[in-house]
């Protein structure tokens, strides 16, 4: 199977100097298209840290990182800003959608920033919003929502590229269990399509929708890297 | 995947971030409609006074002013010996050369009181430095020994309602002939203007005493070479070109007074509000946005985007608060336009102030954007 995202020996220190903390010691793992990867471990362990960098969000101190075999260490922020509009989704613990906008208006940013615009752009953000079962909150504001129908919108605004790969942070932490369940089927489902999803989080009700579990600790991973490693629990 | 974005999402966002906090889209626009309100009228009442202070060179018709050395200004001449109107028409070139006599005079008015007046004495029949907006009556009756045109701006303060109406000047009875109609005067000493010989008479002049002599020059002859020569020939004299003499008399009045600059002071000071109020309700809604703007970053949207909106929101106040700025300033400028002192608003000052409002809110713009500029979209993860 090919990796559609290798980090091989990253490293992250934040500061510098006596201040310094070293919140990744050397981390390589893979990720496949078709999986759902849940990536684990205690606050402090670096798993954010770890999903940052895979998002391309933050630069590593050390270490390499490929997209489809493209490396992504050196690129400057402008470079990386068009890696993550093209090929990834980003899902979030607090939503961050728009307030002022609607459902529909929330995706057609997404759709905006790779250009699609106009009616274009509202046939294929009502298409998304019909995916996540939302065909019927268009026009709804984020504040008339609950937090289910609000991260079934971020994942269909995650969605607006058609990303290979979808990162989310602890999209569940805030849900309740019928919510959160709705959004890991959905997750399942996009791995299905045959995106890559990596899924931070401390939600033990999700653990057994993954295909593999990472999990870290001090910086380091202590399990499942590689697939064969980290069969599902 | 095409490239760029559309401008009517930016502008939306930016819209809805404005409308989203009315009390704050109501202090910014309070803050830009203050700001056009004042640099409207501060510099509406500058353009006006210095209209005002020009009316009399620019409505004369001349091409060139003999003055007496070292005068400035149209409304403060010296005596001028009238001889030099002869030397200046035996120049070639000089096809018509006038006296004009400009004089502060007493005004007694019917009711007994007085008041200060810049008499203005012309050659009868000669369009060079007669009255202009005539609004009833005839410059031809000024041929009465008595006769005077005034304004009806100053009518009440001269004590006159009607032509007929006599007063004294000076002394000397006088008779009211005509009106005219906006001509102001920034001395508040209202111009009367009468014949050449009746202004003699009021002030007590002597037939060879003129103020200036106007000039015209032969068609195609250079204005400049004739100023150069008569000065040159008459050395006891200066020559001004018309624009020269109306230049020099506006910025005697504003400058060397100092009512330019607090105007120009006032107007700056409505800029600096204007800026300062902008930013910092823009600024604070862009504090309050940050997460959003880090949530596009971590998208992948380029800076360009959020500058983009944030340049659109201060854009948006910038065109509301200018429309009801400038409403206010010509209803303004409409309602004083029967005073002593009245701002205009010709409509290169009106569309200056469009741009300048423009240039005043995306210039307050800045401090958010460096505020987005420095935004890391890691933020969005905490």
């Amino acid at each position: 199977m090919t990796a559609v995202l290798r980090a091989d020996a990253i490293r992250h220190v934040y500061g510098s100097g006596p201040t310094a903390f070293e919140a990744l010691r050397g981390v390589s793992v893979e990720i496949h298209r078709g999986e759902v990867v849940l990536l684990l471990g205690p606050s402090g362990s670096g798993k954010t840290t770890l999903l940052q960098v895979l998002g391309g969000l933050l630069r590593p101190t050390a270490g390499t990182l490929e997209l489809g075999g493209r490396p992504l260490v050196g690129l400057d922020l402008e470079e990386l800003s068009r890696v993550r509009l093209a090929n990834f989704g980003f899902v979030f613990q607090a939503y961050n959608l728009f307030p002022t906008l609607t459902a529909g208006e929330n995706v057609e940013v997404a759709l905006d920033l790779i250009g699609i615009r106009g009616a274009a752009a509202r046939k294929r953000s009502h298409e998304l919003l019909a995916e996540v079962g939302l065909a019927d909150r268009v026009h709804s504001y984020p504040a008339k929502m609950s937090g289910g129908q609000k991260q079934r919108v971020a994942i269909a605004r995650a969605l607006a590229a058609d990303p290979a790969v979808i990162l989310a942070d602890e999209p569940t932490a805030a849900l309740d269990s019928t919510s959160g369940a709705k959004v890991v089927s959905l997750f399942r489902g996009l791995a299905d399509q045959g995106r890559a999803v990596v899924i931070v989080t401390h939600d033990n009700r999700i653990l057994g929708s993954g295909d593999r579990i990472v999990e870290m600790e001090d910086g380091l991973m202590v399990q499942g890297a590689h697939p064969a490693q980290g069969a599902s629990a | 995947m095409s490239g760029g974005w559309s401008r009517g999402m930016t502008t939306k966002l930016a819209w809805r971030n404005l409308a989203h906090d009315r009390v704050r889209l109501i202090v910014t626009l309070v803050g830009i409609v203050f700001s056009v309100v004042l640099m409207g009228m501060q510099s509406g009442l500058l353009v006006g006074f210095t209209r005002t202070t020009t009316a009399l060179v620019e409505n004369a018709s001349a091409d060139l002013w003999m003055v007496p050395k070292g005068t400035l200004d149209v409304d403060l001449g010296g005596p001028l010996d009238e001889r030099r109107r002869y030397q200046a028409l035996a120049i070639a070139g000089i096809s018509r050369a006038e006296p004009y006599l400009v004089n502060f005079a007493r005004w007694k008015k019917p009711d007994g009181g007085t008041e200060s007046i810049q008499l203005i004495g012309y050659r009868l029949g000669d369009e060079l430095g007669g009255p202009w907006n005539l609004d009833e009556g005839s410059a031809l009756d000024l041929a009465r020994p008595d006769g005077v045109i005034v304004d009806r701006l100053y009518a009440k303060k001269l004590g006159v309602a009607k032509v007929g109406d006599t007063v004294e000047i000076n002394g000397r009875r006088a008779r009211v002939v005509g009106f005219t109609r906006g001509i102001r005067t920034f001395t508040q000493s209202p111009y009367v203007f009468t014949s050449l010989p009746n202004a003699r008479d009021f002030v007590g002049a002597s037939a060879e005493t003129a103020g200036y002599v106007l000039m015209s020059v032969a068609p195609g002859v250079d204005p400049a070479a004739m100023e150069a020569e008569i000065e040159r020939r008459i050395p006891e004299v200066e020559v001004y070109q018309s624009a020269a003499f109306s230049k020099s008399s506006s910025d005697y009045w504003l400058f060397t007074t100092g009512a330019g600059f607090s105007l120009i002071i006032s107007a700056v000071l409505g800029l600096v509000v204007g800026i300062v109020i902008v930013a910092q309700t823009l600024y604070a809604s862009t504090i309050d946005r940050l997460p959003e703007y880090a949530t596009l970053k971590a998208m992948g949207a380029p800076s360009s985007y959020l500058y983009r909106i944030i340049i659109t929101q201060a854009g948006i106040g910038a065109v509301i608060g200018y429309a009801a700025g400038i409403a206010i300033v010509v209803g303004l400028v409409l309602l004083s336009a029967e005073a002593s002192a009245a701002p205009v608003l010709p409509l290169w000052l009106a569309l200056g102030l469009g741009g300048l409002t423009l240039v005043m809110c995306i210039g307050a713009a800045v401090l958010s954007i460096r505020k987005v500029m420095s935004i890391d979209p890691v933020g969005v993860f905490r």
